[in-house]
């Protein structure tokens, strides 16, 4: 799988110093993207999906400890913050939940679009500007040329959030990391920039990491998925196999939560999975679903195995869920 | 929980706990709370600590220096003023004046602010507007110029000082408690309860004052510090408290004729003052880091 | 049927002031909005952001008066009701649960407030009833001397139902309950909210941004838009038989989750309107691609029809359908 693969991720760990001690966010997760595919991390508040982006991203907090066998990007290093500095914003680009808080307030949008593009590419102000108001129109924003003088708060949040989308893509990135873009939006715009998202994806050839809580999302942007769960991938692989044939209790759980017409009955009960997500400070032994997990047994609290099939893989005691 | 945790237990503290390690893990704050306590024991105490009478006078004994000159002796640590009278008693009980001063002050300003401040950003509108009006009118008189002007009026005392600094100090008491206010009248405790039927007294005493007591407690110490400096600077123009009471400030300004020769008069309550801001200012500040939402779990 | 809370043409200006030499606007959040809240169901009420709900919800709930047209209860105007009458017909539920529960208050306080506000019972009495409702919500006794911030949000949400449920009222607001909530927890509470409604017997009105969640958990929905209501209608005829383009938009726009049908077309161009600068007409029809010629210049007028009530000059029999299409949206 990591041949053509164009961000490799091996034994990815990330641990967090805070008051009451080690605080394991990511407890090694693997993943790879290849070119042209979009990847969704899906999982709750609290399991370790931001994170697994801001890793990638090396913009961890202070608190942040990071550790990887492999981080590579094209067979380049990017763990060695120096060769991260010079691809960031260049051929790996991010988009993040809140355009807002992404944007600077004292700037205008143009100087914001061009200024990453300029950097990287020592590119005229006069082409930075052409550029700019290309890909403003390309995310579907009219009169491009006045929105370049104008400041993010004169822009409503779907349009942030294409302006977002149009800086990531000013140097024309072969990876992009876009962590939750659409929940802060409304429903209708939710669809159409995703379906912005899939459309440059397509037309670019850029590798998607997808990040999100929402499995509709999931399920209609992805081509491979990854359920994160304390810290770990407890499920992975093709999108209609995940949602098809779930083999993770998790995965399985999560679904069935959701009301769908035609599978859930309106004013019927809904799944539930039962407890709380499990503190993820200190040491921790066996599945960390166990607590909530319908088939649990004594055996889960041991090592959990790394099953597969083909490209799906689950950590599961069970080889398949009654 | 269940039997089988998916996670080693992990030895939690109790929210107490927690909250005694921050408060003394926060060394600023230790120290300035230690020191501020010092000196409010001695205030309390100073009629049993102090050796001498305040006010006696011993003109026998004029600008003896204190032990650390080669002159000093230990019948005066902090030697004597320019009429005899023990400089370490009436450092002790020009504590007094400066704490006192400091929370009267504080108390009035306090009221006088928190009560604009709290309907202002709790109801808005048109009594907002006319509470931000008398702040910017506030703002807009110097208040060391209009406390000499009434001062000089009315004549110096402590009372006089005390009522003039604690009417002209709350505006900081407003400004801070009407941005607090706004903020938690923005939360939907404060619809709930308005939805539950309770009273607007209850909805502001119970709901909204014990969430903005934390930004008041900050407040009101860093107002104390500037209204005991403020005492000060009256005193040691002579529209303060007046003499023979040993105010700190005071203590300064007669020691003006003797500086060249006797500099530890003017030194030993500049020092004390400056210890009392620090020691006040530390815990303010500390109180702030540790009451800040940022700094909650 | 009986309605238990009707509201009347109901209005809710806000007079907006952009610094303070700018002229003031007039905001119309709630633009006459007629509703009869009929006993036991599960109003839905759907819309983007902006478009009214939450000022709507605050109305319903007696904390805000409308500036035009009345809200009634048994005949009664609400703001002539006592505070104390409203409290005990209609309690909220917050969307966030973090700003919704007072941090300084321990959670019996917070679930037995209403009934120390109004003097109900002995304190043992209150102790008992506070227990029994923290019980029926599905809180262990042992939460009742915790503060919020030692509970996960869905326990909070327990804490704020159980709150709403203790006075017994005929009528619970929800303003997007699930919204902040994890999915798993989310389903925990939307079940919650369904078995109390049957046990309780209490009407709910759910407002919600998640078309999803509105289609399993409502009886009868309402689609809000800028400030009205464009449609109305029993939830399975809503979503079968959607009438307005705006609501077939929206429909359009649910993500279920079924991988291989890609990410819709909502046919809806990107700007929501200001709502400070209402189109004219339908205030719809900029964003519209069935509008033809009446579109933007005549407001629609509420069509009813056998429970389904749509304002859409499409359906208007009155209007000529055969006038020109305008310029379909670009």
């Amino acid at each position: 799988m990591s041949g053509g693969a164009i961000l490799d991720v091996r034994h990815l760990k990330v641990d967090l110093a805070t008051e009451r001690g080690t605080l394991h966010a990511v407890r090694d997760i693997s993943f790879s993207v290849e070119p042209g595919r979009t990847l969704c991390i899906v999982g709750e508040s609290g399991c370790g999906k931001s994170m697994t982006s801001l890793a990638i991203m090396d913009l961890l907090p202070k608190s942040a400890r990071r550790t990887a066998e492999t981080l590579s990007f094209r067979g380049e290093d990017i763990g060695s913050p120096k060769v991260m500095g010079r691809l960031r914003g260049d051929r790996i680009a991010m988009i993040f939940q809140e355009p807002m808080t992404a944007l600077n307030p004292a700037y205008t949008i143009g100087d914001q679009l061009c200024e990453a593009y300029r950097h990287h590419r020592k590119a005229s102000a006069r082409e930075a500007r052409e550029k700019a108001i290309a890909l403003l129109e390309r995310v579907g924003i009219a009169s491009a040329g006045d929105r370049l003088g104008q400041f993010p708060h004169q822009l409503s949040g779907g349009l942030r959030q294409r302006v977002m989308i149009a800086m990531a893509l000013m140097c024309g990135p072969s990876l992009l990391i876009a962590d939750e873009p659409t929940t802060a939006l409304d429903v209708t715009i939710q669809a159409q920039i995703l379906r912005l998202l899939a459309e440059l994806q397509e037309e670019l050839g850029i590798a998607l990491v997808l990040i999100t809580h929402d499995l509709g999302i999931v399920a209609r942007i992805a081509d491979d998925v990854a359920v994160m769960y304390a810290g770990q991938i407890v499920e992975q692989g093709k999108a209609g196999d995940i949602f098809g044939d779930p083999h993770h209790p998790y995965t399985r759980g999560l679904i069935d939560c959701i009301p769908q017409p035609g599978k859930t009955r309106p004013g019927e009960r809904l799944g539930t999975i039962a407890n709380t997500v499990p503190s993820l400070v200190g040491e921790m032994r066996g599945c960390a679903f166990r607590d909530r997990c319908p088939h649990a047994r004594p055996v889960c609290a041991e090592d959990v195995p790394e099953r597969r099939a083909g490209d799906h893989m689950w950590r599961c005691v069970l080889e398949a869920l009654p | 929980m269940t039997e089988s945790t998916a996670f080693a237990a992990v030895a939690m503290p109790s929210a107490g706990a927690r909250l005694r390690r921050r408060v003394f893990g926060h060394k600023s704050l230790v120290f300035g709370a230690s020191l501020l306590a010092v000196i409010v024991l001695v205030a309390l105490l100073a009629p049993l600590i102090a050796p001498y009478d305040p006010y006696a006078q011993n003109l026998l004994a004029r600008t003896q220096p204190p032990v650390w000159y080669e002159a000093g002796t230990w019948a005066h640590p902090l030697g004597t003023d320019n009429l005899g009278r023990d400089y370490l008693s009436r450092m002790i009980y020009g504590a007094r004046i400066s704490l006192v001063i400091g929370f009267s002050v504080m108390v009035i300003s306090g009221l006088i602010g928190t009560t604009m401040g709290l309907l202002a950003g709790y109801f808005g509108g048109t009594v907002d507007l006319v509470v931000t009006f008398l702040v910017t009118t506030r703002l807009a008189m110097p208040v060391i110029l209009v406390a000499l002007a009434i001062v000089a009026i009315l004549g110096g005392s402590l009372l006089v000082v005390v009522l003039v600094l604690g009417f002209l100090k709350w505006d900081r008491f407003a400004v801070v408690m009407r941005s607090a206010t706004q903020q938690v009248r923005s939360q939907d405790y404060v619809a709930a309860a308005q939805a539950a039927g309770a009273s607007t007294p209850r909805i502001l005493f119970g709901e909204v004052l014990p969430n903005v007591f934390a930004q008041l407690v900050v407040v009101a110490t860093l107002e104390a510090a500037s209204a005991i400096l403020l005492e000060a600077a009256l005193s040691f123009l002579g529209l303060g408290v007046q003499p023979p009471l040993p105010s700190w400030g005071l203590m300064i300004s007669e020691a003006k004729a003797y500086m060249f020769f006797s500099f530890w008069l003017i030194a030993i309550p500049g020092t004390a003052l400056a210890l009392l801001i620090l020691a006040i200012n530390l815990a303010g500040d500390g109180l702030r880091d540790i009451v800040a939402p940022e700094g909650r779990e | 049927m009986t309605a238990v809370l009707e509201a009347n043409d109901v209005s809710r200006l806000f007079e907006v002031r952009r610094g303070m030499f700018r002229k003031k606007r007039t905001l119309h959040a709630v633009n006459g909005i007629d509703l009869a809240i009929q006993a036991g169901e599960v109003l839905g009420i759907v819309g983007e952001s902006g478009c009214g709900k939450s000022t709507l919800a605050k109305i319903l709930l007696g904390l805000l008066p409308p500036s035009e047209g009345r809200v009634r209860y048994g005949g009664r105007d609400l703001t002539e009701l006592d505070r104390f009458a409203v409290a005990k017909l209609v309690q909220p539920v917050f969307q966030d649960p973090y700003s919704s529960l007072n941090p300084r208050r321990r959670i019996a306080a917070i679930v037995g407030f209403p009934l120390d506000v109004h003097g109900i019972g002995t304190k043992a009495e209150r102790r008992r009833m506070v227990s029994a409702i923290m019980e029926r919500v599905g809180l262990p006794s042992h939460f009742a001397e915790r503060y919020p911030n030692e509970l996960s949000g869905g326990q909070r949400q327990r804490v704020a139902i159980a709150r709403a449920l203790v006075m017994n009222p005929k009528i619970v607001v929800c303003d997007e309950p699930t919204s902040a909530l994890d999915v798993s927890v989310q389903s925990q509470i939307l079940n919650l909210l369904l078995e109390l409604r049957k046990d309780l017997d209490v009407t709910l009105v759910f407002i919600s941004h998640d078309l999803g969640v509105v289609e399993h958990i409502a009886t009868r929905v309402a689609v809000m838009y800028l400030g009205r209501i464009v449609e109305l209608a029993p939830t399975h005829e809503l979503f079968a038989d959607p009438k307005h383009p705006y609501t077939r938009a929206l429909l359009s726009s649910i993500l279920t989750p079924e991988p291989g049908l890609g990410i819709p077309e909502t046919g809806l161009g990107e700007a929501y309107p200001d709502p400070l600068n209402p189109p004219s007409g339908c205030r719809f029809h900029p964003r519209c691609r069935q509008r033809f010629a009446p579109c933007d210049t005549q407001a629609p007028r509420p069509l009813l029809a056998s429970g389904h009530m749509t304002e859409c000059h499409l359906h208007d029999p009155q209007i000529d359908g055969s006038l020109p299409q305008k310029d379909a949206y670009p």
